[in-house]
């Protein structure tokens, strides 16, 4: 059985391949729309991110003093670790023959920062001629062309099957979907998102057996176990399921609420909706805003929304309405987004670091291990909550804390104060790794000390990065709560479970009990998901780590312990 | 490699156009501790010739420093000191460039086949990742060769997919030979290549090892504790201790007459029912001692049953000798302790040293001395009851220590292309087959 490539195997068989693709476009054409929008976001937040860096970035070098030298010393690192990027991933041999010229030891570092300088002074030079604007033009293009896709109408859309409506005196619904109840088309919207989630979940796993059974070359891979493993986990199941969930709630918020975000949270002075007044006894029109004030959960009967019921607006609320009469789901499933988008960002950017520095000191040992030491040491010394709040108030007025309502810099602050607990828990594995005879081998045959990183160590630091990764997802989400509970990190109105649960607290023993119970349950329910599936995860990758559980809880609850 | 009946025929290999010369070689390990420590001299001033084609043995008792000195010379440890030649040029200089080219030529076979190989990657990305780091021409002709590898050492092309997890030690060996061999190399450094595999897989592995060297012309460097395998496999041998090389020379002759004091022992040490081998009644007493603190002198001094001894004390029977060495060695590893320990000691804390009169009566009880000698003895029994551990040490040193114990031995040329590390080889001393022969009790023939 010789080699043959992936394209070719699948040439000599395409049928399976075929249809699984088939299978792809359909579900993709289904959602285009909103895959469209999603990506005209994406693209409109990394430009703004991006052009509020710049400015940043400008700004702290205009300025001058130590701002400005702090600056110029950020950005030099930044364009050396990209310039080491490029070298791993193009092995390109000019400069190296260059800098192999100059006797030093860490010619690795010079590569990095001789290409890394090449590419600052090609994107300076295309800012100065203003080459960047031909760039600008060729976005603006593309984010036209997306954004007359994202116009496309999708079968899990709002506008697909409308819920918001009003019931005249007999009894008939207006507005809503073939005049169901709005209880009945909103459940009905969410019964077909999560089937269509489903329908994915069920057509990759239907993916991945046909590229088992007819493709791959290989009859058996170290994942087949891990598979295998998690397939009898019942308490992993659980917590994917929960994550699932979570994630479906995050990705499709706009259609899962009861009401468009924009109506009912940002701006419910600018919209307004229509409802049957019976003391008029005709269909008026009324300010969001102004019905919000009148369907307020203050505790008490008479100024109480509770979940699964209508308002006198006719608007149905699954899980009631909040202190100020805004839609508690609707908050809840935008807050989940948020939740996840900083959980990813600073899981994302600590693991990151943890793993790169973890492979720094294992590979590299002595004065960089013993450095990387002391920093860790240091952050993980100082209490974090205390780093936290001063970092989110001292960086809060930057350009930095504009972005995404505070969200980002929460992220990036929790990811500078949360990785050294990560790569505490991946130093002694990566220790043990470089200790290998393989590693050694692969040093005898020349291998680069970057090669030897990513072939040789990362895949067995991966497990780990996986594992640990979900258990501190969970504790970054309960972390951003607690944050907003106290009144820091993300600001009003964007939508935070934490600030759900401070705005109730006060009527927890009440009428109005869910304010409070049901974001806490979520996070809670979320963050034991997220934990599930980081045990199923240990489970699955690394059968005999018990040692390691103690390691785990540490980090989880430290990682929480905010 | 050959067999052991043209093993002596030293015509075989090119001696004046070696392809390996390593001189004055020094690889030292500095000490875990922060302040304090010694640095552990792992080897320390090898010098020999590996000549084209040859197989080359270092045998020696595990941390002897042999396995150092195989990746000393493939420069995958510092080196401290000395050159490795190879082929003319000195690979110690080399740049981060050059280095790695000559990695080409410059491969090693790890011991344990079971941690040498990547166990994340398939057989064919493991054997394929050399002919990638070094941009071997195409990707589908560095396919090709890994097929043609895989063929070579004996496995078949479907197991180019397989995952090392499935394989057997002998197979994952194999794996691990191909990964050598992909770059065409020159020289090749096997680390106790079969030492981890069953017994039946072993020929297998050295045969395919053998056939592999003359069909590609390969030099092989040896790592071996297995006197056997070398002896079957090997053109020349080096004898190491405690980071010295103390014999080189060709294999058989070695093996029937051993010239270092160091390698008869060895020798005689492992139960081989052959007449040829020399010695077989020369025991190894005690423990090779702490490659922290070597002993001053010959580096074997502390263990050596050939000794030279100050002419007074020539008489002395071997075994009254004995007692004597053995007496001096509790004697420094008493002065040699820490003050920290001997302060433990006094509160009752640390491993109690037996008391000292109780063993020099149980060394000397049953010998008898001459007077000088017995008086000796019996002060520095004294002076070390009295708690002057230091003062014995330096009585005992004064009267029995001789150029053993505080110069080191040259390497001495002992004929047919073989040399020797001791002092006996030295005009004013006796061989130490002569000495054996004399001293009587040892006599091997
Ligand atoms: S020099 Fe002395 S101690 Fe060393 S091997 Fe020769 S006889 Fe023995």
């Amino acid at each position: 059985m010789e080699y043959t490539p992936l394209t070719e195997r699948v040439r000599a068989t395409p049928w399976p391949a075929v249809v699984w693709l088939l299978g792809v476009c359909l579900l993709v054409a289904i959602e285009l729309g909103r895959i469209a929008s999603g990506l005209h976001n994406i693209g409109g937040a990394v430009v703004t991110a991006a052009g509020a860096g710049y400015g940043g970035l400008a700004d702290g070098l205009a300025s001058g003093g130590t701002g400005g030298v702090l600056t110029a010393v950020g950005l030099l690192a930044g364009l050396w670790l990209v310039g080491l990027g490029v070298v791993t991933a193009t092995r390109a041999t000019v400069v190296l023959r260059v800098t192999d010229r100059i006797p030093l030891r860490s010619q690795r570092l010079l590569d990095g920062l001789a290409f890394g300088l090449c590419l600052g002074v090609v994107v300076g030079l295309a800012v100065v001629t203003g080459a960047v604007g031909v760039v600008h033009a060729l976005g603006d293009l593309l984010q036209s062309g997306v954004a007359r896709l994202a116009e496309l109408p999708t079968l899990t859309a709002r506008e697909t099957i409308p819920n918001q409506g009003y019931q005249t005196p007999d009894g008939t619904w207006h507005g809503t979907f073939f005049g169901l109840s709005p209880a009945l088309a909103w459940g009905l919207r969410v019964l077909l998102i999560h089937l269509y989630v489903a329908a994915w979940l069920g057509w990759l796993w239907s993916g991945y057996q046909r590229y088992r059974r007819h493709y791959r070359q290989a009859d058996w891979t170290p994942r087949d176990d891990v598979v295998s493993r998690l397939r009898y986990h019942r308490w992993g199941q659980f917590g994917l399921l929960i994550v699932v969930l979570f994630l479906t709630m995050a990705a499709f918020a706009p259609s899962l609420g009861t009401a468009p975000a924009n109506q009912n949270i940002y701006a419910p002075f600018s919209n307004s909706i229509t409802y049957y007044d019976a003391s008029l006894g005709e269909v008026t029109e009324t300010l969001v805003g102004n019905a919000n004030l009148e369907t307020r959960s203050q505790g008490y009967p008479g100024e109480n929304v509770s979940p699964m019921t209508y308002d006198r607006f006719d608007r149905f609320h699954p899980f009631g309405t909040l202190t100020n009469g805004k839609d508690l789901f609707t908050f809840l499933v935008h807050g989940a987004r948020v939740s996840l988008l900083i959980g990813l960002l600073s899981v994302g950017a600590s693991a990151l670091l943890a793993t790169v520095f973890a492979l720094i000191s294992a590979y590299y040992r002595g004065v960089a291990d013993l450095i990387l030491v002391v920093t860790g040491d240091t952050i993980m010394g100082v209490p974090r909550l205390l780093l936290l709040i001063l970092l989110t108030v001292l960086l809060g007025d930057t350009w930095l804390g504009g972005l995404y309502n505070g969200g980002v810099l929460l992220a990036l602050v929790l990811a500078a104060t949360g990785w050294p607990f990560l790569w505490r828990a991946f130093r002694g594995p990566t220790l043990q790794i470089a200790e290998e005879d393989w590693v050694d081998a692969a040093r005898s045959y020349g291998q680069s000390a970057t090669g030897i990183m990513r072939l040789h160590m990362l895949p067995y630091l991966l497990g780990y990065l996986l594992i640990y990764s979900s258990l501190v997802l969970g504790g970054v989400i309960l972390a951003v709560a607690g944050l907003s509970f106290l009144g820091l990190g993300i600001t009003s109105p964007t939508p935070e479970w934490g600030r759900a649960v401070d705005l109730g607290r006060k009527f927890v023993a009440t009428e109005s009990w869910h304010i409070s119970l049901i974001p806490g349950a979520m996070v809670t329910l979320v963050v034991m998901g997220f934990n599930a599936v980081g045990d199923a995860l240990r489970d699955a990758v690394d059968p005999q780590s018990d040692s390691s559980v103690a390691d785990a809880s540490e980090t989880e609850s430290r990682g929480g312990g905010v | 490699m050959s067999d052991s009946t043209t093993a002596d025929d030293a015509g075989r290999t090119d001696a004046s156009n070696p392809l390996v010369t390593v001189d004055g070689l020094r690889t030292y390990y500095e000490s875990e501790q922060l302040v304090g420590g010694k640095p552990v001299k792992a080897v320390d001033g090898v010098s020999f010739e590996i000549g084209r084609g040859e197989t080359f043995g270092i045998v020696g008792e595990s941390g002897c420093g042999k396995t150092t000195l195989g990746r000393s010379i493939l420069q995958l440890e510092d080196v401290d000191e000395g050159r490795v030649s190879f082929d003319g040029t000195d690979v110690t200089t080399l740049g981060r460039r050059g280095l790695k080219e000559w990695r080409r030529d410059a491969q090693m076979v790890y011991q344990n086949p079971m941690s040498s190989i990547n166990e994340r990657m398939t057989v064919g990305e493991i054997v394929r990742e050399p002919l990638e780091v070094h941009n071997w021409e195409t990707a589908a002709s560095r396919r090709e060769r890994v097929q043609e590898l895989l063929d070579r050492v004996g496995l078949r092309p479907e197991h180019y997919h397989r995952y090392p997890h499935q394989f057997s030690g002998g197979q994952r060996q194999r794996v691990g030979i191909a990964r050598a061999l992909a770059l065409e190399p020159e020289f090749i450094v096997l680390d106790e290549p079969v030492s981890a595999l069953d017994v039946s897989v072993q020929a297998k592995i050295l045969n395919l090892l053998s056939d592999l060297q003359e069909e590609f012309g390969l030099t092989y460097m040896l790592i071996a504790h297995d006197l056997s395998v070398v002896r079957h496999i090997c053109d020349r041998v080096g004898v190491m201790y405690l980071g010295k090389l103390m014999e080189v020379g060709p294999t058989e002759r070695l093996f029937t007459s051993p010239q270092n004091p160091y390698t008869r022992s060895l020798l005689s040490a492992i139960p081989q029912p052959d007449p040829d081998v020399g010695a077989d009644r020369i025991t190894l007493r005690g423990t090779p001692p702490n490659p922290r603190d070597p002993p001053a002198g010959c580096v074997f001094s502390t263990r050596c049953p050939f000794a030279i001894r100050q002419p007074e004390h020539e008489e002395l029977g071997d075994e009254q000798w004995a007692a004597i060495a053995q007496f001096r060695r509790m004697i420094r590893e008493r002065a040699s302790s820490t003050t920290l320990e001997r302060a433990k000691q006094r509160l009752g804390m640390g491993t109690q040293f037996t008391p000292i009169r109780e063993v020099a009566e149980d060394l000397f009880g049953s010998l008898t001395y001459p007077e000088a000698v017995e008086e000796t003895l019996t002060r520095a029994t004294e002076l070390v009851a009295d708690g002057d551990v230091t003062e014995a040490r330096d009585l005992l040193d004064d009267e029995f220590s001789t150029v053993c114990e505080h110069e080191s031995p040259q390497q001495h040329e002992v004929g047919n292309g073989r040399s020797s590390r001791c002092h006996r080889h030295r005009e004013e001393y006796r061989e130490p087959g002569d000495y054996l022969r004399d001293a009587g009790d040892y006599l091997p023939e």
